[in-house]
């Protein structure tokens, strides 16, 4: 286990995460209130219930044992500015082990008429990723161990969601260039019923907000997937590989350049159209992800561009970056090899971790 | 041999400027005829103060000259220890030369095994819109 913070001594390191914790929970709390969101409820308090003490850890296995079926509002905030917010239902068959059986399926998208061209896009648009919008789109503790080490768990004030007492409590990170969420958890189950992402300017980044919960699942006979790709998961790097006919410009990346990020899984994806294969490891610091996403085969798509011509005359090799509050893209290419890496926004050192996968790429 | 080293060594030390000195303080006495007394002719070249002073009674004191097997031996040991001491520092500085000649020639072989490592020049180019990839969607949900 990598720790989160550099050689200081640990009282200061951790007077110093107490700060910025306090700091940030009272600047979240006037953001909360700003945006409208129901800090005190004025409908009077239930009757008490048995609270579940609240912890990192029960919010880890709260998905883990309890069956649980939800009504949700997702919001999407783009580059632009522009909201979309999309009503989805959750059903999660909980079997006590990270990797519960759930559905998440599209309902509707607020502004929108069933049937309309955008609400169409958006029911394509959840066929393909809907997986994907609960694994990695959505609020979990991926890892205990690294979530305990790498944030801490602040208690701020209970209140009312989806008809249920709940606490909101803010997770922070020990360093900032990752997310801080705000998360309303449920008193009796320590479900997550309101996930607020938020950067360090305090911009809201993403929220899902549960409008009912029941704590029931029965999840439908599958129909069947409409998504054209297959994702199958691998014990290591290594066997991964073994998927490939032209494994050798496939890299490894070197875990030491991430710090407090560990590979969390392997995973191989197939496109059923192209019969494409792509390499995608996932990291996780217990609560943020990246992704690197390695595809042989691939065209070159900067063989034109100027930039591939140094100064000396020598071809320069090229790292295309996108980059804004919400997401950090790069992609570069390397002896029919593309590379992906994607991540937050704020997460600047994946610039550095793409530099080290190219440059052993080159040498390699 | 040794005669003639002992001559060439006079020979020097008479044209050396100390001999000079010495020459025009004590200037050579004639030879003196057949039968004559040796010691009162001998000193008729010489001042009289010089012969009467601690000098000329320690000149006339001085020893023979050592000459025969002894002092050549003397000599030889002497020579033969300058020789033995030089060649003993030149053993020593030989095994430093030697290897810093082989660790020039397994540096050169590396490098030219390995030819000349250069870090890739990587440069990177923002881009003005998000790219179409699956995180994309993720952040930002269907394209609008």
């Amino acid at each position: 286990m990598h720790p989160a913070t550099s050689a200081r001594p640990a009282g200061r390191s951790r007077a110093i995460a107490a700060l910025r914790s306090v700091m940030g929970v009272a600047l979240l709390a006037v953001a909360v209130v700003a945006q409208g969101a129901p800090a005190k409820s004025a409908v009077p308090q239930p009757a008490p219930i048995t609270s579940v003490a609240l912890s990192l850890q029960s919010i880890y296995q709260a998905p883990l044992q309890q069956d649980h079926t939800m009504v949700q509002r997702r919001r999407f905030f783009s580059g632009q500015g522009l909201i979309a917010t999309v009503r989805e239902q959750l059903i999660v068959d909980a079997n006590g082990t990270p990797s519960p059986n759930f559905e998440l399926s599209y309902i509707s998208v607020e502004g929108q008429l069933p049937g309309s061209p955008a609400d169409l896009q958006w029911a394509q648009t959840y066929a393909t990723h809907a997986k994907s919008f609960y694994l990695d789109a959505s609020f979990h503790i991926r890892d205990l161990a690294q979530a305990q080490q790498n944030y801490t768990l602040h208690s701020f004030a209970p209140v009312v969601r989806a008809n249920r007492s709940a606490t909101r409590v803010v997770i922070f990170p020990a360093r900032l260039d990752k997310a801080i969420w705000v998360v309303d958890v449920d008193m009796q189950t320590s479900l997550p019923l309101y996930a607020a992402e938020f950067d360090r300017q305090f911009r809201l980044l993403s929220e899902v907000e549960v409008l009912s919960c029941v704590l029931t699942a029965q999840l439908p006979p599958s129909p069947p997937s409409s998504s054209t790709v297959v994702s199958t998961v691998y014990n290591s790097f290594s066997a991964a590989l073994t998927q490939f006919e032209s494994a050798d410009a496939l890299v490894e990346p070197d875990s030491l350049s991430v710090g407090e990020y560990q590979l969390s899984s392997v995973s191989v994806r197939e496109d059923l159209l192209n019969q494409r294969r792509s390499l995608q490891l996932t990291y996780t610091d217990g609560v943020d992800e990246f992704f690197v996403i390695e595809e042989p085969g691939a065209a070159h798509p900067f063989a034109g561009l100027p930039s591939q011509q140094g100064a000396a005359g020598a071809n320069a090799n090229t790292i295309a970056r996108y980059s804004d509050h919400s997401m950090r893209v790069l992609l570069f290419w390397e002896d029919g090899v593309s590379f992906q890496l994607a991540g937050r926004g704020a997460l600047a050192r994946l610039d550095a971790f793409a530099r080290d996968v190219y440059t052993k790429a080159l040498l390699d | 041999m040794l005669d003639r080293v002992r001559e060439r060594i006079v020979a020097q030390g008479e044209a050396s400027e100390f001999g000079q000195t010495l020459a025009r303080a004590m200037p050579v006495a004639e030879v003196p005829a057949a039968g004559a007394d040796e010691l009162s002719d001998a000193g008729a070249g010489w001042s009289g103060g010089l012969l009467e002073s601690a000098v000329g009674k320690h000149v006339a004191s001085v020893g023979p000259v050592e000459t025969g097997p002894l002092l050549w031996r003397r000599v030889q040991v002497s020579i033969y220890g300058r020789v033995l001491a030089d060649s003993a520092s030149r053993r020593r500085l030989w095994p430093l030369g030697a290897a810093g000649a082989a660790a020039a020639a397994i540096f050169l072989l590396m490098l030219l095994r390995q030819g000349t490592i250069r870090t890739p020049e990587i440069v990177f180019t923002d881009l003005a819109s998000a790219p179409n990839v699956d995180f994309a969607i993720l952040r930002y949900g269907a394209p609008r």
